[in-house]
């Protein structure tokens, strides 16, 4: 799976769902997280917006569904600590791709190539004290 | 690009890199004006070549001269360069929204004094992003893998960037590169101003006690950081910089020269097209009756020349 199919970018509520999907240690129902979403947001959501966005994020790779007789259970497909990471590296290099320049000012810049000489007056500029 | 580059001039100048690309896209922008009005005043004056035919209900054939097929091909440069605007700002426009996707991945945490957005990426990154409202970001592994002081180092030159809206001055730079493509000086002073930020960004830093050492430090550090492909570019420009000393740079030749050749052509070639077009007579006289209009041309031409032929030491 591409890197960007597996790290999709989430909308505001997508990523609240996420979260609290993520924070539970056991697999949940659409029930509890209506729950939770409610308890954490100021606005009151509806359990079919909520088992919209949650049937969203299954068919995005984000949740795993398994079905029950009674009410169907959901748990995360990606960790919240992998998905950051991918997700941050899409958004940096898209950006730096698309337009460098808006982050151009990079301390740090992806570019593999250094001059030698520059690297060895860097070296002794870092072992003298400040004058 | 065979520009060359000078720590120790024979004769210092006073001229700097931001100040030749201003006037640089000034002169362009004036160039496209200048031959977008001459098209759109030959078309509203009824020399357009479709004219005759309109006037003969189709009995005519229209008169494409060569003064028109030169006014097109102007006009069709004056266009690509507005098409191309409205690419870069398009462009400009979706960078800047995913700067706000990048924020709600980043947790926010007070370093060095200064607000940072933390990214969870395990490449050694540290910029400043966002046109009207820049903000820092680090990544966890820049976090984690310097000390204090280099940390501190990092994001008072990040804070200078943030101060002086580097990011918005840099794509605005970008845009006129792009939408100037006819002027391919621009590119290498926008090249040079890119670096001018930084070394003006790393002698921000430098200012903190024992901060030349921990910028040193944190670059060598980050330039050295194993496990990732990326590093930082270090050139002897940026170094001098730190060390305090002033670098200065020589156009390149060619670059300049090109530069030239397009300002000439398309303002001297508008003029001449119109001339052509309206039938007017071309010559001593003509420019004796548009005086403005040859000081319109030719003094645009004679900067460029002058800047062409003296190649000045261009400070950094």
């Amino acid at each position: 799976m591409a890197r960007t199919e597996k790290t999709p970018g989430l909308s505001d509520l997508e990523r609240l769902v996420m979260e609290q999907v993520w924070d539970s240690q056991d697999d949940v129902t659409v029930r509890q997280i209506v729950d939770r979403v409610n308890a954490v947001s100021d606005k009151e959501r509806a359990y079919t917006t909520l088992m919209t966005i949650m049937s969203r994020l299954e068919s995005k790779g984000m949740l795993k569904k398994q079905k029950r007789p009674r009410s169907d259970l959901f748990s995360p497909a990606v960790g919240k600590q992998e998905y950051l990471e991918a997700r941050a590296k899409v958004e940096v290099d898209a950006l730096v791709g698309e337009y460098g320049e808006i982050a151009r000012a990079l301390f740090v810049r992806e570019i593999e190539e250094s001059d030698p000489q520059a690297v060895e007056k860097l070296r002794r500029l870092a072992g003298e004290p400040d004058s | 690009m065979n520009s060359s580059q000078v720590t120790s001039p024979a004769v210092i100048s006073r001229i700097s890199t931001p100040a030749v690309f201003v006037a640089l896209c000034f002169l362009g922008l004036f160039t496209v004006a200048f031959s977008g009005a001459m098209l759109i005043g030959s078309l509203l004056n009824g020399h357009a070549p479709w004219a005759p035919v309109e006037a003969c209900c189709g009995g005519a054939v229209a008169e494409f001269s060569l003064g028109w097929l030169l006014l097109s091909a102007i006009g069709l440069i004056s266009g690509i360069a507005l098409v191309r605007a409205t690419f870069s700002l398009t462009a400009l426009v979706r960078a800047s929204r995913r700067i706000g996707d990048l924020k709600r991945l980043a947790a926010r945490e007070r370093i060095a004094g200064s607000d940072c957005w933390v990214l969870e990426d395990d490449r050694p990154l540290a910029f400043c992003a966002g046109l009207l409202r820049p903000r820092i970001f680090v990544s966890r592994t820049t976090v984690t893998s310097l000390s204090r002081s280099e940390l501190g180092a990092v994001v008072a030159h990040e804070a200078h960037h943030q101060r002086r809206f580097d990011p918005f001055r840099l794509s605005i730079m970008r845009v006129m590169v792009d939408s100037l493509f006819f002027l391919p000086m621009l590119d290498e002073l926008s090249q040079k101003c890119i670096e001018r930020a930084e070394i003006a960004a790393d002698r921000a830093a430098s200012q903190r006690p024992g901060g030349r050492q921990a910028l040193a430090s944190a670059l060598l550090t980050l330039h050295e950081h194993k496990g990732s492909a990326e590093s930082i570019p270090l050139s002897v420009e940026r170094i001098d910089g730190l060390s305090g000393r002033r670098s200065f740079w020589v156009p390149s030749r060619s670059a300049s020269l090109l530069t030239l050749a397009s300002l000439g052509v398309l303002l001297a070639g508008s003029a001449i097209a119109v001339e052509l077009v309206t039938r007017m007579p071309v010559g001593i006289e003509a420019l004796g009756l548009h005086i403005c209009l040859a000081a319109l041309i030719v003094a645009p031409l004679l900067f460029t020349a002058g800047f062409a032929w003296t190649r000045p030491n261009v400070r950094i």
